[in-house]
C-alpha cells in the first residue's frame, strides 16, 4: 500500500526584473504562441546577503547569511564553527530564464532558507525598501485563479453577444436577430456595419479583445436604462396598458413591448431594450424629462 | 563698452581651414551669457534694461568655467562609432541570432518508475519545446540519458496533447534499474535509435527552430533653435567667430552660436541615451492621432543595457557594498561562457565604483602592455596617446584577456551617473559573434537611405531675414539612428544590487 508522501516546502521564484526586449523565437512572433524573451538568458543571485528579522522586543535588526551549497545552515558563524567552507563555484545560485524552483530537501535546505530570507526576496515582509528586490514568489495559485476568471469573463461576453440571435430553423431564415438589441450594442460600441451578421461578427471582435471592457458598457447602459424604467414606472410617469407602454400623462403611447402574455419583469426589460434603440431614443429623452419633473414636484411637496 | 578680451574670440572670420564635424563642436568653449536667446526673458526680466551691459561690462575673465571635467556624452558613439553605421535601403530591419543547440533536456517534474525496469512517465520542462508547443528534442524510440549516473533509456512513448507541457515515457536500458528522474538535472538526449536487424522506418524530425529575431526600428531625434538677432546688432562687437580647436590641438574657425551648440549637443546626448538604456516608443497614443510625437516608422529600438537584461544576457548580481572580486565573482561566470564555449576575450567597460572596489586578493589579475594588444575596433584607430586619454587598462586574468574602460559618463551624477551605473560593469564578447563566418562588432548602427539621401546627421542655418522677414536666425539639424545588439548571450552585464 503506498504511503502519501509528506509535502515539501517549495519555492517557485521568478525575477522582478522582467521586461520586453523584442526578441521572439523564430516563427512565433505575432502567432498565439508568441514567446518573446523577457529575461536574461541566466542570473546569478548573490551568494552573500542579509536577513531582516524582528528581535525579542520588535526592533528590526539585520545579520549577514550567507549560502553554501548542501550546508543546512546560513549563518556564517554557524558555517565556521560547523568548518564548511564557502565554494567559489559551487554556492553560486543560478536562475535560468528568469525562474527557479527550489525545495526545502537535501541538498537545498540552505539554498531555500538563503533565498526566503535574504533582502533580495520582494515577498520578505521584512525587506526594506532600499534593498534590491532581485526575485519574488510565482504566485501559482493565484496566477490560476486570474486564469480562470479571464476564461469566465471572456464565455460571459461572448454569451451576450450570441443571446442576439436564436435558431429558428427555418429553411430560408435560420436564425432570427434581435436587431433593436444590437443596434443598441454597436451605438455603444461605435460599430458601424450594415448586416446583423457583419454586426455580430464585430461585436464578437469587440468581446474578444477586451471582454471587461465590452461587459462594463453594455451591462452598465442595460442597467442604467432598466433602473430608469422602474423608477418612471414607481412614480407613475409610464404605465403598461396590457403590453402597450404608455406614458401616463396624456397617455402618448411608447411601443407595444410585445405579442404574448408577458410578467411585469419581462415588460420592464422589454422596454428598456427599445429605449436603448435609435427608435426609442427620443422616447428615453422624454421619460427621462418627464421623470424629473416628477421627482421634483414630489420633492417641492 | 568693455571689450570681451580673450584670444578666444575674434570679430573677424578666418575661412574654415577645416569642417567642423559634430563630435568636434560639441568640444568648443562657450559663455553662457554672451549670447542669451533674447533680452526680453533674460535681462529684461530682472526689471532692468540695462543689466546686459553692466554684466559684460564687468567682464574680467570670460572663460573661466565653474564646474568639473565636460560631460562626456558621447561614449557610447566612440565605443561603438555610430558615424561608422551600416546603411540599409529599408526602414524595417531585423535582428537575428541563431542559439547554439543545446542536446540536454530538462524535466518539470521528479519521477520514478514502480519497479525495476519498468517504464514511467515525466513531463518536458516548458522552455525545452518549440514555438509551437508540441515538439522537443525527445521523439520516439531516441535515447534519454543520465549522463552523471550513467543510467539509459529508451523513450518509449510521446505525449504532446498539452503545448508545452510534453509527456515521454521512459523505459530504462537495464532491466535491473529502477528508473528516476528530477527536474534541474540536464538530461542528454541520443539523437538516434537502437534497431535490430531487420529494420522498418520511423521518421523522427528534430527540434529546428532555435534562433531569436528582433524587429528593429529606426528612431529620428531633431531640435531646433531660433534667436531674435537684435541681440547680436546690438551688440554687434560681440558679433562672435569662435576659434576652436579640434582633437588634435588645431585651430579651427567659424561662428556660431549658443542655441546651435545646444541643438548638436542635445541630438549627441539623447543618441547616446537611447544607444545605452533606450526603449521603443508602444505606446499608441504617441505614435498616431493628436497627440502623436512619432509615427509608426520611427518606434526606436531597444538599447544596450535592456537588450542584456531582457534579451537572454548574463547577468550577474553582485553586492555592491562588497566589491567585484574576481576569484569569488569574475570566475565562475568566466567558467560559465567557457563552459558554452563562447569567448574568452572580452571589452569590459566600468564605471568608477566598481574599478575602485574592485577585488583581487590573489593577485592574478596581470597587466598587460596596452599598444598593440587590443582588438577593440575603435581602439585599432587610435594611436598610443589617444589611447592613454581614452585611460584603458589591459588585464590578463588565468587566460581570459579583458581590456577595461573607465566610463566617465556612469559617474558624472551631472548627467547619467548614479550609484548605481556607477557600480556598473558591462563585459563585452571582443569575439565569437560571427556571420557566415565572418566577425562581426557585438553592436552595430544603422542608417537608412539610399545614395546622398540618408538618415545621417544634417544640419541647416536658417537666415529668418531672407525668408519670413523676422529679425531672426535659427536652424535646426536632425539624425535617424537604428541599433541592433548582436547575441546578448555572449555578453556579461555584472549588476550591482544593495542588501
Amino acid at each position: 500500500m503506498s504511503q502519501k508522501k509528506e509535502q515539501v516546502p517549495e519555492l517557485i521564484i521568478e525575477l522582478c526584473e522582467t521586461g520586453e526586449s523584442g526578441f521572439y523565437l523564430d516563427g512565433t512572433a505575432g502567432t498565439p504562441f508568441a514567446q518573446q524573451r523577457r529575461s536574461p538568458e541566466m542570473k546569478w543571485i548573490p551568494t552573500q546577503g542579509k536577513e531582516a528579522y524582528k528581535d525579542e522586543n520588535g526592533i528590526l535588526r539585520f545579520r549577514e547569511i550567507r549560502h553554501i551549497k548542501g550546508c543546512e545552515t546560513i549563518y556564517p558563524e554557524e558555517q565556521d564553527k560547523r568548518g564548511i567552507k564557502p565554494n567559489r563555484f559551487e554556492d553560486k545560485i543560478p536562475m535560468e530564464g528568469g525562474f527557479a524552483r527550489i525545495l526545502r530537501e537535501g541538498d537545498t535546505i540552505g539554498t531555500y532558507d538563503f533565498l526566503e530570507k535574504a533582502t533580495f526576496y520582494a515577498d520578505n515582509p521584512f525587506r526594506p525598501d532600499t534593498a534590491t528586490k532581485i526575485y519574488k514568489r510565482v504566485k501559482v495559485r493565484e496566477q490560476a485563479e486570474d486564469y480562470v476568471n479571464e476564461d469566465e469573463l471572456l464565455t460571459v461576453a461572448k454569451s451576450k453577444v450570441y443571446s442576439l440571435r436564436t435558431n429558428v430553423g427555418g429553411e430560408k431564415t435560420k436564425y432570427k436577430y434581435d436587431e433593436s438589441k444590437i443596434d443598441t450594442y454597436c451605438r455603444l460600441l461605435d460599430i458601424v456595419e450594415e448586416y446583423p451578421e457583419t454586426r455580430i461578427v464585430a461585436l464578437l471582435s469587440k468581446a474578444s479583445a477586451n471582454p471587461k471592457q465590452f461587459l462594463d458598457i453594455i451591462v452598465k447602459a442595460e442597467n442604467t436604462v432598466l433602473t430608469e424604467v422602474s423608477h418612471a414606472l414607481k412614480l407613475n410617469v409610464i404605465v403598461f396598458d396590457g403590453n402597450t407602454a404608455q406614458f401616463a400623462e396624456g397617455q402618448k403611447v411608447i411601443t407595444v413591448v410585445g405579442n404574448t402574455k408577458m410578467n411585469n419583469d419581462k415588460k420592464i426589460e422589454a422596454l428598456a431594450s427599445f429605449l436603448q434603440t435609435q427608435e426609442g431614443a427620443g422616447s428615453l429623452t422624454e421619460m427621462r424629462a418627464r421623470t424629473e419633473v416628477k421627482q421634483n414636484e414630489q420633492f417641492n411637496k | 563698452m568693455a571689450q570681451v578680451n580673450t584670444n578666444l574670440f575674434s570679430n573677424t572670420p578666418f575661412f574654415c581651414q577645416k569642417n567642423l564635424s559634430t563630435s568636434e563642436v560639441l568640444d568648443l568653449p562657450f559663455i553662457t551669457s554672451l549670447l542669451l536667446p533674447d533680452a526680453a526673458t533674460n535681462f529684461g526680466k530682472c526689471g532692468d534694461p540695462n543689466l546686459g551691459k553692466t554684466t559684460y561690462a564687468n567682464y574680467i575673465h570670460t572663460l573661466i568655467r565653474c564646474g568639473g571635467r565636460k560631460i562626456d556624452m558621447n561614449w557610447m558613439e566612440e565605443l561603438f562609432p555610430m558615424d561608422n553605421n551600416i546603411m540599409s535601403e529599408t526602414k524595417n530591419i531585423y535582428n537575428h541570432y541563431i542559439c547554439d543547440p543545446d542536446m540536454n533536456l530538462y524535466v518539470a517534474n521528479s519521477a520514478s518508475a514502480a519497479s525495476a525496469g519498468a517504464a514511467f512517465w515525466v513531463t518536458i520542462n516548458k522552455s525545452n519545446h518549440t514555438s509551437d508547443g508540441t515538439t522537443t528534442l525527445a521523439a520516439m524510440n531516441l535515447q534519454f540519458i543520465d549522463k552523471d549516473a550513467g543510467i539509459w533509456y529508451t523513450i518509449t512513448d510521446v505525449d504532446a496533447s498539452v503545448p508545452f507541457a510534453n509527456r515521454i515515457e521512459l523505459t530504462p536500458l537495464d532491466g535491473t534499474v529502477v528508473g528516476s528522474v528530477k527536474p534541474n538535472t540536464p538530461y542528454l538526449v541520443g539523437l538516434a535509435r537502437f534497431v535490430g536487424g531487420c529494420q522498418g522506418a520511423v521518421d523522427i524530425n528534430s527540434v529546428s527552430t532555435i534562433g531569436y529575431s528582433q524587429e528593429v526600428n529606426f528612431l529620428r531625434v531633431r531640435r531646433d533653435w531660433k534667436l531674435c538677432i537684435d541681440l547680436l546688432t546690438g551688440y554687434k562687437d560681440k558679433l562672435q567667430f569662435m576659434i576652436t580647436y579640434d582633437m588634435n590641438g588645431y585651430p579651427v574657425d567659424g561662428w556660431d552660436v549658443k542655441e546651435a551648440m545646444d541643438m548638436r549637443e542635445g541630438i549627441r546626448q539623447l543618441l547616446n541615451l537611447c544607444g545605452f538604456i533606450g526603449t521603443p516608443t508602444t505606446n499608441a497614443a504617441l505614435i498616431s492621432g493628436a497627440g502623436a510625437t512619432i509615427d509608426s516608422t520611427y518606434t526606436g529600438f531597444y538599447g544596450l543595457l535592456p537588450t542584456m537584461k531582457y534579451g537572454g544576457g548574463n547577468v550577474y548580481d553582485y553586492r555592491s557594498d562588497i566589491g567585484f572580486d574576481w576569484e569569488i565573482d569574475g570566475e565562475p561566470i568566466m567558467l560559465y561562457q567557457d563552459s558554452r564555449k563562447r569567448t574568452s576575450k572580452f571589452m569590459a567597460l566600468w564605471g568608477r565604483g566598481f574599478r575602485t572596489r574592485m577585488i583581487d586578493r590573489t593577485n592574478k589579475l596581470v597587466a598587460r602592455q596596452v599598444s598593440g594588444q587590443l582588438n577593440w575596433d575603435v581602439y585599432q584607430r587610435m594611436n598610443e596617446d589617444e589611447l592613454k586619454k581614452l585611460e584603458i587598462k589591459a588585464f590578463e586574468y588565468m587566460g581570459f584577456e579583458v581590456d577595461g574602460k573607465e566610463v566617465d559618463s556612469w559617474s558624472d551624477y551631472r548627467f547619467l551617473g548614479s550609484d548605481y551605473f556607477s557600480n556598473l560593469a558591462i563585459f563585452l564578447a571582443q569575439d565569437g559573434i560571427s556571420e557566415n563566418g565572418r566577425p562581426m562588432k557585438p553592436v552595430e548602427f544603422y542608417n537608412q537611405g539610399v545614395g546622398k539621401w540618408t538618415g545621417n546627421y544634417e544640419e541647416f542655418y536658417i537666415d529668418f531675414r531672407k525668408t519670413d522677414r523676422t529679425n531672426d536666425i535659427g536652424g535646426w539639424a536632425a539624425q535617424s539612428l537604428a541599433m541592433a545588439v548582436h547575441c546578448p548571450n555572449q555578453h556579461i552585464l555584472v549588476n550591482p544590487v544593495k542588501v
